[in-house]
């Protein structure tokens, strides 16, 4: 009776584990809807399967949204169970590869370091390492709608003074509100929007060497008063205090709004829901003291504990093969790759995706720091608070300063635990 | 006379506004539900109450059955079906087995920590599961990392959990069943020959069906509703219903339609499976409520 | 069959609930109090057998007001006692009203009861994510009628900022009072009939049979009731989670907040500090619903 039962124990933890031993030969590849499903799981299927035959090493994909990646990989980080290999933000990738749960990568297998867009390149760092390849490139320039600033008899703004003058014409023209639509306290990627001016008027996130907050300075006062004051002075709906970035952007594609910081993703929803909309782009503008962007975009990672990484490096390397890579950017997801050599198809010579090419030269990225995720919500917070003032009309003088000091003040005590 | 009866009429007209406005409160999320799961998508995305021509309305615009045809097209649902009717199935099946002994043990025998286990089983129930999930993860990571099993994203780990989380209430409800039933029924077996687990097989398990029935689907519902533990503990294998309609609104679109069709496709068998054991269902939670 | 023997037998009948309960409650919750003593963070996650102890630090930082975790979870305290406050009052007494207008005779009165069982059996993730949809502020149909009555002139944005708890709220209660109803009519259909008469023969009105007969019977049961609810608001996680995302800002509550403390800022440690805090909390008010019951035993 008794040995029964060991025997059944036994024989059902055989089962159940030589279940998972079959997994070997196969890699699980996590990754977010970069394209729409109807084109992009086709076209997965299709590569996973060119693959399997040029290598063996069979693919199961697996599409997770956004919202719950995060949360997804830092399981899977804990874990150490799950995906072989995965897309990250490449703001994720620091943050992952300090928990030492990612594997590090050698870039000289894919082409060293210089074969990349410099900013990704540094995205996918950590104390000097790297711990990713940099998959995709994206950057945010200044859509327009070409019908109002015609009639409103006004040229593209150079310089972020200029847009404020461009914007009261246009306003004059169509009504308050109509000038431009920005994200407001409903958007996860806030901090993207301020970085891009903090940075034309001289300012920086943190001190150069990562140790302190810097981004309470003048310059960050005055760029986030000059972000205020869009919609202080009418420029942006009072709406937009509390708009996510998708409802900017809705704003800018139903017609509604002249100007909108958008990336090049935002053209194929150009295409599918307003085809006729008389849109172009520009870069950024400048500030007083440059011209500046900011660098965004996925990069692939290994996890440490993977049984397959040779599989996963082989299958990084078929993904960024320059065919693979031009054809996923242009024809899928509508960003830009990563990969310097891609650009030499032609069509990054071509309209709209000059502009992006060009601002993606200058673009910056993030510092790559463990406790990136609790300085941008720090900052995020803090900026949320001051547009809830805007919307509320408790907006003054002070409210700048006063919440971006206490911003720092919590940059600064997460900085204290960067080790 | 005459004023009486108009006392009554009133009293009657004003007890049978009440008994409307209740169910008005009741059902009025349900109707916006099963209207917005008829809309077209483009319908509820261009609606706008600030414009009166394009206020949201109850009855659609234009009628589909689209949502309900296609509503394995955007979220992967009838997967999600799958999943959840295996682990629900799972933990109705070991939540009653286990439950079973452990209250005819509760309801039949005297022993000396009775009354600690009941409180103990009492009190796991009061806990919140934030409480645990934390070191309950990672005791799935240790399982896996030292016994190579597998726990996270599995059928059998999340039928584990979810027996688990079903026990306290349905051994608690299965013992004041059982209760019910006289005691010199299963001495009867007994004196027949029966071991007391025989007793409970054979003699007790067909009186008990009715308390069994309602356990069995209270466990049935719990593992189909669970939302926390589903989110950490769960992947795509096993993403459970409860999980899978959060997916139909995303950063980017927001599938109010399909969401709603979807809606209504998942209480389905929660609705009809309660509606069959109502009463027993019921007057377990009261109890539940009331008595210890 | 000594007590010995005794104890035995039980114990065999009841060991597969008592593992599950071992491995799923107990060992957890003293394990995630010594988690709560460990710096396990984002550095240490993936080698947390060797995280370092730290004694009470993780306690500090999660009640210090000086701290940005700290501000934040006593704000989700604060939230989900508030809420508590609003919601567990306001099910009660809709649960009450409605039990008394079911207690008597009326035709259709088993379907109606049906009826208003339904919010309670419909699953949250239903019943959470239609309240949603109905909470929008472009698409949503509280917002057109509000407009229709001229309540408001503009949409109002309910699901974020702080008109979020008041969402919540309204949509918990709508899912919570027939529970309360309930158990409130099962407390009443369980007072004798002779009561009544008696306190008639006595020449009460009708607001004095409530007042001196129904209102008294119905204690224990309330009692008990609204404790349970006490204890069952700390759990509050579905509504919120669902209603508002998985970062719902300053509108959190401990289970949210410590989910998103946890598994996506990778403050293990300060996470299980807050669980810790959560347990005893409810522990006490479990202590305490016991006693309650013992002493209705004796009345």
């Amino acid at each position: 009776m008794r040995k029964s039962w060991v025997l059944v124990v036994v024989f059902l933890w055989a089962v159940l584990t030589s279940v998972t031993a079959l997994g070997k030969g196969t890699i699980t590849f996590w990754l977010m809807p970069n394209a729409p499903d109807e084109t992009h799981i086709p076209w997965l299927e299709e590569k996973a399967k060119e693959f399997e035959a040029q290598t063996g090493y069979k693919v199961n994909f697996e599409v997770i949204g956004w919202g719950e990646a995060w949360q997804k990989i830092s399981v899977a980080l804990a874990s150490q169970t799950g995906p072989d290999v995965f897309q990250v933000g490449t703001t994720w990738n620091p943050q992952f590869a300090a928990t030492g749960g990612l594997e590090r990568l050698d870039l000289a297998e894919f082409g060293g370091a210089e074969a990349f867009m410099k900013a990704n390149y540094i995205s996918t760092t950590y104390k000097g390492e790297s711990y990713g390849v940099p998959w995709f490139a994206e950057t945010r320039c200044l859509f327009y709608n070409k019908d109002m600033f015609a009639k409103a008899g006004v040229q593209p703004p150079a310089t972020y003074d200029e847009l404020k003058v461009v914007g009261k014409k246009i306003v004059e023209t169509f009504g308050e509100g109509s000038a431009i639509a920005i994200a407001g306290t409903n958007a996860w990627d806030l901090l993207h929007n301020w970085a891009i001016v903090l940075w034309a008027y001289g300012g920086d996130l943190l001190t150069p060497d990562n140790e302190q907050a810097a981004f309470n300075g003048e310059a960050g006062v005055t760029a986030m008063k000059w972000y205020a004051s869009l919609i202080l002075d009418g420029l942006a709906a009072k709406a937009c205090a509390e708009y996510n970035q998708p409802q900017a952007d809705a704003a800018f594609i139903n017609g509604n709004v002249a100007m909108c910081f958008m990336g090049p993703w935002n053209i194929a929803g150009i295409e599918q829901e307003n085809p006729d909309l008389p849109y172009d782009v520009v870069e950024p503008p400048a500030g007083p003291v440059k011209r500046a962007s900011f660098s965004g975009g996925s990069n692939l990672v290994i996890l440490k504990g993977s049984p397959n990484k040779e599989a996963a490096k082989e299958w990084i390397k078929f993904l960024l093969s320059k065919e693979n890579l031009v054809d996923y950017t242009k024809n899928l997801s509508h960003m830009l790759p990563a990969k310097i050599e891609a650009f030499e198809d032609p069509y990054y010579n071509t309209g709209v995706w000059q502009v992006f090419k060009k601002t993606l030269g200058y673009a910056t990225a993030y510092p790559p720091l463990a406790v990136w995720g609790d300085i941008e919500n720090a900052v995020v917070r803090e900026f949320r608070n001051i547009l809830t003032a805007v919307a509320s009309g408790h907006y003054s003088e002070d409210t700048v300063r006063l919440y971006l000091d206490k911003a720092a003040e919590k940059v600064n005590e997460a900085l204290a635990r960067e080790r | 006379m005459v004023r009486r009866t108009f006392w009554a009429i009133l009293g009657r007209i004003l007890f049978g506004l009440a008994v409307f406005l209740v169910l008005a409160g009741v059902l009025i999320p349900y109707l916006w539900m099963v209207s917005g799961s008829f809309k077209t998508t483009l319908e509820i995305q261009s609606a706008d109450v600030l414009k009166p021509e394009l206020s949201p309305r109850w009855f659609p615009r234009k009628f589909t059955w689209e949502n309900y045809l296609r509503v394995n097209r955007t979220v992967r649902m009838l997967d999600y079906f799958r999943n959840s009717i295996i682990i629900s199935v799972g933990t109705m099946v070991f939540s009653v087995g286990i439950s079973l002994f452990a209250a005819y043990a509760l309801s039949r025998f005297t022993f000396s920590w009775k009354r600690m286990y009941t409180l103990a089983v009492l009190s796991t129930q009061m806990f919140p599961g934030i409480s645990f999930l934390i070191p309950y993860f990672m005791m799935f990571v240790l399982i896996k990392h030292y016994l190579g099993l597998p726990m996270q994203n599995t059928y059998w780990g999340m039928i584990f959990t979810y027996t688990s989380f079903a026990l306290p209430f349905s051994i608690l409800m299965l013992r004041n069943f059982l209760d019910s039933i006289p005691r010199e029924i299963d001495e009867q077996a007994q004196i027949d020959g029966c071991t007391p687990a025989g007793a409970l097989l054979r003699v007790i398990l067909p009186l008990a069906k009715p308390g069994i029935a309602a356990v069995g689907i209270y466990s049935f519902i719990m593992a189909w509703n669970e939302v926390l533990f589903a989110t950490v503990l769960t992947g795509r294998e096993t993403k459970t219903v409860a999980l899978g309609l959060l997916e139909y609104i995303t950063a980017q679109q927001a599938r109010w339609a399909g969401m709603m069709a979807a809606c209504i496709l998942v209480s389905i068998p929660v609705l009809v499976l309660f509606s069959l054991m109502q009463r027993y269902i019921i007057e377990g939670l009261v109890a539940g409520a009331t008595k210890g | 069959m000594s007590s010995q023997a005794r104890g035995r037998r039980a114990f065999k009948f009841i060991l597969p609930a008592l593992l599950c309960m071992l491995f799923v409650h107990i060992i957890p919750i003293f394990w995630g109090a010594y988690i709560a003593f460990i710096d396990l963070d984002i550095y240490t996650i993936t080698r947390w057998m060797q995280a370092p102890f730290v004694g009470l630090r993780n306690f500090f930082t999660v009640f210090s007001p000086a701290t940005d975790v700290g501000v934040r979870y006593l704000r989700s305290i604060w939230n989900v006692v508030y809420f508590g406050l609003i919601t567990i009052p306001a099910g009660y007494f809709i649960g009450l009203l409605v039990a008394l207008l079911l207690n008597r005779k009326f035709f259709g009165r088993t379907l109606v009861r049906g009826l208003i069982l339904l919010p309670y059996i419909t699953p949250d993730s239903v019943a959470y994510n239609v309240w949603r949809f109905i909470f929008q502020a472009r698409i949503g149909i509280v917002n057109k009628y509000l407009l229709a009555l001229g309540l408001i002139e503009e949409p109002i944005i309910w699901l974020v900022g702080d008109r979020a708890i008041y969402a919540v709220m309204i949509a918990s209660v709508w899912k919570g009072w027939p529970f309360a109803c309930l158990v409130l009519l099962a407390g009443l259909q369980s007072i004798p009939q002779e009561l009544y008469e008696a306190a008639k023969i006595d020449g009460a009105s009708s607001f004095g049979l409530f007042r001196f007969v129904t209102f008294p019977m119905l204690r224990p049961v309330s009692a008990t009731l609204l404790l349970l609810s006490a204890i069952w608001n700390f759990h509050a996680f579905n509504q919120f989670y669902i209603l508002l995302g998985a970062d719902p800002g300053k509108t959190h509550v401990p289970s949210t907040f410590i989910l998103q403390e946890a598994f996506t800022n990778f403050h293990f440690g300060q996470g299980a500090a807050m669980s810790v805090f959560l347990t005893v909390v409810v522990l006490l008010m479990t202590v305490a619903i016991l006693r309650v019951r013992r002493r209705g035993e004796e009345w």
